[in-house]
């Protein structure tokens, strides 16, 4: 291990950025040379961008100090995601990131819920989760560490401008030795015999050789798609949207502690909350809308004036047959993509990120590392296919033809089996790895009109008047203790105030 | 919502059966639901006992039984790994105790900081660095305080004699009110792929919604039910089919862990009890004759058998669906692992506690049964290619039955553990694993396969410093041990001598 090894990221944005962080923080100096390629006459995709709680053990991993990094993206804190007419028009439910209820009697609290409801002794589900009652009071607090306290059974998550987490994450890479180069690559140079990618080559003329390249060039794809040829499994049956048109819009008070995700007749539309203004955008099916309809639908449904011309963004649902070959990793939108109904985009950076520096490799890539690379991606992705078809499936709308279509389509043989034997009994099965856990689930299931028929017979061992005393303390403790949290709007602002972004040129 | 299960009947012998109907009666016996055992005649002989892994834990605090009470009854100890020895060739014996080692630096585990230790030239063997295969070694047992519990997981499965812990088990099945019924089976009655009726010797017909088959081998009812090919077998993979089963004088004072021998043709296992010990040989009978293993037992144990010594045919394998229609396959009627990793209870625990989890709702469709199926498959494959790597990694050279084994090309799931241990000490998870990444890392490090390679990121501690860590924790190690009592005393201490009639906690 005496010569360093030379990685080139091809690519900035938050993809290769957050690569490029993250190696900064463990290989960069000593074990490896880190260059990432970028050229600023390309945008990035980056909006506002919603993400999960998983980002803060990538950020903790990295070093990154949570506040300042808020403040230097203008984020704010999410508690969950309001889904708004989806299943049926008029409806309103919220995906939190926590529990619902507490075990209780010796099964999972959805259980003993169905079987209160059905004695008509349960109040709905939301009351039993202090995230949501948090989210619907436009409340913020961190969780607790103690777990006898209802206050600790939830997580949190940010919204933050992407491309300012990509500069951010520059300047924490940058002064521990990322090189980074300017520049437009307009040729990739092979080995003939390997197949692998001896070097970049820019339009200055330059060459940039490595080691490794990882593909960090967004839906360009241009070393898996257009070097590689990696075949591209197309997932557009089951999730038809291929487009989506963004705008920011100036802020709106009060600031939701959650993402907004409103379904429209052609797709949905989402609403990310940040300190300095307001994303926006809507997400839809080419075959049922124009760019134009879809951007004035767009600029309609606003609720604070626009701040600039909506964009259009093109894409396709699905991955790469593998993120990993030869001397190439893909990570992000060059080896698949998800739309962002669950804010699954930097989650599926993450993954590949972790994946890489738990199987960092040596000098050659060992194909045993590569396969179990491409296992653990791909188990990510297909795992969010299956929640994210979800959505889109279960519902009852009538008032057009792309939700009728969903209704009607043949979903993966692994999620009709779920949706089953959650009607049947509320059962909900528990990943070790990977997306989605049993609340969420929960949530979208009820929250778009699968109720449970039955629950674990188990659940009977305890006596209903225990069960049915024990929700109603809960409910009651919910609801003091949310009312006692500071408001959203006002934890930001003491915590992580962004300073005013600079007037729009 | 359908008519609920009103009644559920096991019928079997040993532990299947008892264990069975011990669980279905604690779990569903004030809920309305009617238990029946009908018991067949028992093959289980005084001689006879088990060794269980520390899922078995959890397994009585499900049941709500007192550990040291059912220990007394049972004449057992507690075991905190099993030694192999003789299975490498001229490798070292090695530990696996049940404990990870070491404890993680810089994100990088332990384990690849000790390979790159190892590689400078560090002779101090993978065990050394865990808490309880040192307390195992010294016979002790770990009792934990705050910094032993941040740095060990230790934990510790059982030695149980049969007859005994099948009593204690029996009481308390009737005292909650298990409706028992001994007899020996007629006939079996099924129609639609369901099981309607058994019919005893005696002339009675028994019928119920639900059956469990504890009938081992011969799985008697659920055999008619299920398609031709149901019936896997692992002798491919584990090719012992013969066990012999003696006693021995009590090992005083007692030791804290099973040691288990390779030999010619088959392996030797001495399992410590309270009044005597256990010796369980297993032998392929294609390459031996049971009259040669006798003597074997004695020599290589180098113990004085008393009493009989007994052998039964016991060929490895399993069900692919242990439950079809309205009957569920439990314990070694559903799958017959080699007892080799005190596996014996293991399967039976684990497919019980799915049972109460996934009990049907309704008793006239139970599409409960494709989870539990997959979620079984899933644990004995786990099982399977755990015991299968212990005989694919022999270095036995010379040894028929040996040779032949280690030329078997390993089953899929296992050959993906074994290439990726190989290229870098890693372990490739599933979501339902019995062992974790810390059983197989001590185990393929104990059976002498090497990775090729460390995860480069451990090359950022600077020696000095990992020198130094390894120093302070074999210090560490050293003291606690020193700390602890002895097993003997422990037991002396937790397993009054007088006789009690309850075992609940």
């Amino acid at each position: 291990m005496t010569d360093p090894l030379d990685i080139v990221i091809v690519g900035g944005g938050t993809a290769g950025w957050m690569t490029a962080a993250a190696l900064a923080a463990t290989v960069a100096g000593r074990q490896a040379r880190v260059r990432l390629i970028e050229s600023d006459q390309i945008g990035t995709v980056g909006v506002g961008e919603a993400t999960l709680p998983q980002m803060k053990d990538f950020n903790d991993f990295v070093g990154i100090q949570e506040a300042d990094m808020m403040k230097a993206t203008q984020a704010t804190f999410k508690l969950g995601i309001e889904f708004r007419d989806w299943g049926f028009t008029g409806s309103s439910y919220i995906h939190p990131f926590g529990e619902f209820g507490q075990p209780m009697g010796g099964v999972d609290f959805i259980h003993q819920w169905v079987r209160a409801r059905q004695a008509g002794e349960a109040q709905d589900i939301e009351t039993y989760s202090y995230a949501i009652q948090a989210c619907r009071q436009g409340r913020f607090d961190f969780p607790v560490d103690d777990k006898q306290e209802v206050n600790s059974t939830y997580a949190y998550a940010y919204h933050l401008d992407a491309g300012l987490y990509a500069r951010y994450l520059r300047g924490f890479a940058e002064p521990k030795g990322v090189e980074r180069i300017e520049g437009r690559i307009v040729d990739v140079e092979r080995d003939d015999e390997t197949g692998f990618v001896t070097a970049v080559k820019l339009e200055s003329g330059e060459s940039v050789g490595g080691d490794y390249f990882i593909d960090c060039s967004g839906f360009n794809s241009l070393l898996f798609d257009k070097t590689l040829g990696v075949p591209f499994e197309d997932w557009s049956d089951w999730l038809p949207c291929d487009r989506a048109v963004a705008v920011p819009s100036e802020r709106v008070d009060p600031m939701t502690p959650y993402t907004r995700s409103t379904a429209l007749e052609a797709g949905w539309q989402w609403r990310i909350p940040l300190q300095h203004r307001t994303g926006n955008g809507y997400v839809f099916c080419s075959n049922y809308i124009s760019d134009a309809e879809a951007s004035s639908r767009l600029l309609e449904n606003l609720d604070s004036p626009a701040l600039a011309d909506p964009r259009v963004l093109r894409f396709k649902a699905g991955r790469r047959a593998c993120s990993w070959q030869g001397n190439c990793i893909a990570v992000g939108l060059s080896s698949g993509f998800l739309e962002p109904l669950e804010s699954t985009s930097i989650y599926l950076i993450q993954v590949a990120i972790m994946a890489l520096t738990q199987l960092f490799p040596g000098r050659r890539p060992d194909p045993a590392l590569v396969a179990e690379f491409n296992r653990l991606v791909d188990y990510e992705y297909d795992r969010v296919r299956d929640f994210l078809i979800l959505h889109y499936h279960l519902n009852s709308r009538d008032d057009s033809a792309l939700w009728r279509r969903c209704r009607e389509m043949p979903v993966p043989d692994s999620l009709r089996e779920k949706m089953e034997m959650f009607r049947r009994r509320g059962f909900v099965e528990r990943y070790r790895f990977g997306l989605f856990a049993p609340p969420s689930w929960i949530s979208v299931y009820m929250g778009q009109g699968l109720l449970p028929e039955g629950f674990e017979p188990f659940a009977r061992n305890a006596s209903l008047a225990t069960v049915t005393d024990r929700m109603r303390t809960l409910a009651g403790n919910i609801e003091s203790r949310v009312q006692a949290m500071p408001r959203h709007a006002d934890f930001v602002a003491d915590y992580c105030p962004a300073d005013l972004p600079e007037a729009p040129a | 919502m359908s008519a609920p299960i009103r009644k559920v009947m096991v019928v079997g012998e040993g532990a299947g059966a008892w264990l069975s109907a011990l669980t279905l009666q604690r779990s569903f016996g004030k809920t309305g639901v009617a238990v029946e055992l009908v018991e067949l005649p028992s093959a289980l002989r005084p001689e006879d006992g088990w060794a269980t892994l520390p899922s078995q834990q959890a397994f009585h605090n499900l049941l709500g039984l007192d550990e040291t009470k059912l220990l007394r009854a049972a004449s057992g100890v507690y075991s905190l790994g099993q030694r192999f020895s003789n299975w490498s060739g001229p490798q070292a014996a090695f530990m696996h105790a049940y404990d990870t080692h070491g404890a993680s630096l810089n994100h990088v585990s332990f384990y690849q900081h000790w390979l790159r230790a190892r590689a400078s030239g560090l002779k101090v063997p993978l065990e050394a660095f865990s808490l309880g295969a040192a307390a195992a070694a010294q016979g002790r047992f770990v009792v934990f305080n705050e910094s032993t519990q941040a740095f060990s997981k230790a934990t510790y499965g059982y030695n149980l004699s049969a007859l005994g812990f099948l009593k204690a088990i029996a009481r308390v099945a009737l005292h909650l009110g298990l409706k028992h019924t001994a007899g020996e089976l007629a006939s079996v009655k099924h129609a639609n792929g369901r099981v309607e009726s058994v019919t005893l010797r005696s002339g009675e017909t028994l019928t119920a919604d639900l059956f469990v088959d504890a009938t081992g081998s011969a799985a008697r009812l659920v055999r008619h039910l299920e398609p031709n090919d149901n019936f896997e077998s692992w002798s491919r993979w584990l090719p012992c089919d013969r066990t012999i089963v003696a006693s021995a004088p009590v090992l005083d004072p007692v030791p804290a862990f099973n040691q288990v021998s390779a030999f010619r043709s088959g392996w030797l296992g001495i399992y410590p009890l309270a009044n005597r010990t256990l010796l369980r040989a297993r032998y392929a009978s294609k390459h031996t004759q049971a009259e040669d293993i006798v003597d074997t037992v004695s020599a290589l144990s180098g113990m004085r058998v008393e009493g009989d010594v007994f052998t039964d045919e016991w060929t490895t394998g399993a069900r692919r669906a242990h439950w079809v229609g309205n009957c569920v396959a439990v314990g070694d009627t559903a799958a017959r692992p080699d007892p080799v990793d005190a596996t014996s209870l293991h399967l039976l625990q684990s497919g019980l506690s799915w049972l109460v989890a996934m009990f049907p709702v309704s008793r006239t469709e139970m599409p409960e049964a494709a989870v539990f199926n997959a979620r079984m498959l899933a644990q004995t494959i786990g099982v399977r290619d755990f015991q299968a790597a212990h005989f694919k990694l022999n270095r036995r050279f010379g040894d028929p039955m040996w040779d032949d084994v280690r030329e078997q090309s390993p089953p899929p799931t296992l050959a993906r553990k074994l290439d990726l241990f190989e290229a870098r000490g890693e372990i490739s998870m599933n979501d339902d694993e019995s062992f974790q990444e810390e059983n197989w890392t001590s185990i393929l490090n104990g059976h002498g396969l090497v990775p090729r390679q460390w995860d480069p990121l451990a090359n950022a501690v600077p020696e000095q410093e990992l020198i130094a860590n390894f120093q302070g924790m074999l210090k560490f190690i050293a003291s606690e041990v020193q700390a602890m009592p002895t097993l003997q005393s422990h037991l002396e201490f937790t397993t009054p001598q007088a006789e009690s009639d309850y075992i609940f906690g």
